[in-house]
């Protein structure tokens, strides 16, 4: 899933280029090159339905977008899951054509645009970090396991602001699986656990 | 004697001159005859022996005429256009080379979905750029979209209410208002972004009063998310 989107040291921050959608379009059409020369995979997209969801994407996310610069961070993991949820709730991208000794039991061609937007979105959610707050992305080991990518497909038809959650899952991160359509600030995330951890967690509340 | 043509360049020999060369109402007027020529062909809207004659003009220019009629703007024109609706160059030679950025990008958006070609007259729309002087420069950009609209009864005959027009020039003023891409087919990809956006965005930008201050607000809000 490795991506080599281009960042040169005088552009923007990153985290401001990927609000545009010129930078939006071409980091996803990259994408789609890649997939394909790595699967084999060939992919169709709807243009109109692709701009759709960055309007819509873009919306969402200036309508949680913290207030406290300290959030910025973990707001970028929250972003990509934003982007998943809306590339899954919109499909703007078709397959024309697997590649004849495709795999069913590898998640690229279990659901081939899930793992287009997934990996698009871990990509762009790494390469953020990495460059703008020099941090580093761990994806985890359900990335490759067949059941997760069952469950998140199942999951994500049915309800796609769980796929916000998933993405944290491949990311190596903690998912907030109760609400995940909320982004919650470091403090806020503070705060709940000192009220709630000690009744939910521990019976005995110490 | 050589005959000089208004913009400086001389038309060449056993060819006729690129429609660049030519004054802007000879640009208007080419581009008049074609469209209605090729507008009345398959439907015989015209009347004898107007059908008739519109056709023989029309093949007199055969390909050429339809390759002049198409609209023309460079890389430069296209900056000198945004410099002109940013307000940092308000000469008519600015104001002219907006006139025919405008065209030739309503032309592209046409070629891309029909519905939302409109009857521009580059000659008009230079003359109505250069009269558009708003109390605040922060509202040149929507006063000079409200100068280029095509009148009323465009609507009725688009059978649309104007609102394909109407996105088609939103999405041409939001683009030149954007950063400049690097090379003209740059800019080109840049307003067919601009397009699907728009398009994308069509309920908020169709929506409320077509007041100037408002609109430059959007469209300084859509060019900003290009």
């Amino acid at each position: 899933m490795a991506t080599q989107m281009a960042h040169r040291d005088d552009d923007p921050p990153l985290h401001k280029s990927a609000q545009r959608m010129r930078w939006f379009i071409g980091a996803f059409e990259d994408q789609i090159a890649r997939t394909s020369r790595e699967t084999g995979t060939r992919y169709r997209v709807d243009q109109i339905c692709l701009a759709e969801v960055f309007a819509d994407w873009l919306k969402a996310f200036r309508a949680q977008k913290p207030a406290n610069s300290a959030d910025n961070p973990s707001y970028v993991g929250f972003a990509a899951g934003l982007m998943l949820k809306t590339l899954i709730r919109k499909k703007p991208v078709t397959v024309e054509a697997l590649p004849e000794d495709a795999d069913r039991s590898n998640p690229a061609y279990f659901w081939p645009e899930g793992y287009l937007y997934v990996a698009f979105c871990l990509n762009v959610r790494g390469l953020v970090i990495a460059t703008d707050y020099h941090g580093e992305q761990h994806p985890g080991a359900e990335l490759s396991d067949l059941r997760t990518w069952w469950t998140f497909r199942e999951n994500t038809e049915r309800d796609a602001g769980l796929a916000i959650a998933f993405l944290d899952l491949f990311a190596g991160e903690e998912p907030e699986w109760t609400m995940p359509e909320i982004f919650r600030s470091g403090r806020m995330r503070q705060v709940v656990g000192r009220f709630y951890t000690p009744e939910i967690g521990d019976p005995d509340g110490r | 004697m050589s005959r000089r043509d208004p913009q400086g360049a001389l038309p060449g020999h056993g060819a006729l001159p690129g429609l660049g060369t030519l004054a802007m109402p000879l640009r208007d007027l080419l581009r008049g005859v074609t469209s209605v020529a090729a507008a009345a062909e398959p439907s015989r809207l015209l009347p004898e022996p107007l059908r008739s004659r519109v056709h023989r003009v029309f093949e007199s220019f055969g390909e050429a005429g339809t390759q002049f009629a198409q609209p023309h703007a460079d890389h430069e024109d296209i900056r000198r256009a945004a410099r002109f609706v940013e307000g940092t160059e308000t000469e008519a030679a600015a104001a002219q080379a907006c006139a025919r950025v405008l065209v030739f990008a309503l032309d592209r958006l046409r070629k891309t979905r029909p519905e939302s070609g409109l009857p521009v007259s580059e000659t008009l729309t230079a003359m109505r750029l250069q009269q558009v002087s708003p109390e605040a420069r922060s509202d040149r950009p929507g006063a000079q979209m409200l100068a280029t609209r095509p009148p009323p009864a465009w609507s009725e005959i688009a059978g649309h209410g104007g609102e394909e027009a109407d996105l088609a020039l939103f999405t041409v003023f939001a683009w030149l208002m954007a950063a400049r891409a690097e090379s003209l087919p740059a800019e080109e990809r840049l307003l067919g972004l601009a397009f699907a956006l728009t398009l994308a965005l069509r309920e908020e930008v169709l929506a409320g009063p077509l007041d100037r201050g408002d609109l430059s607000a959007k469209l300084h809000n859509l060019s900003r998310d290009l």
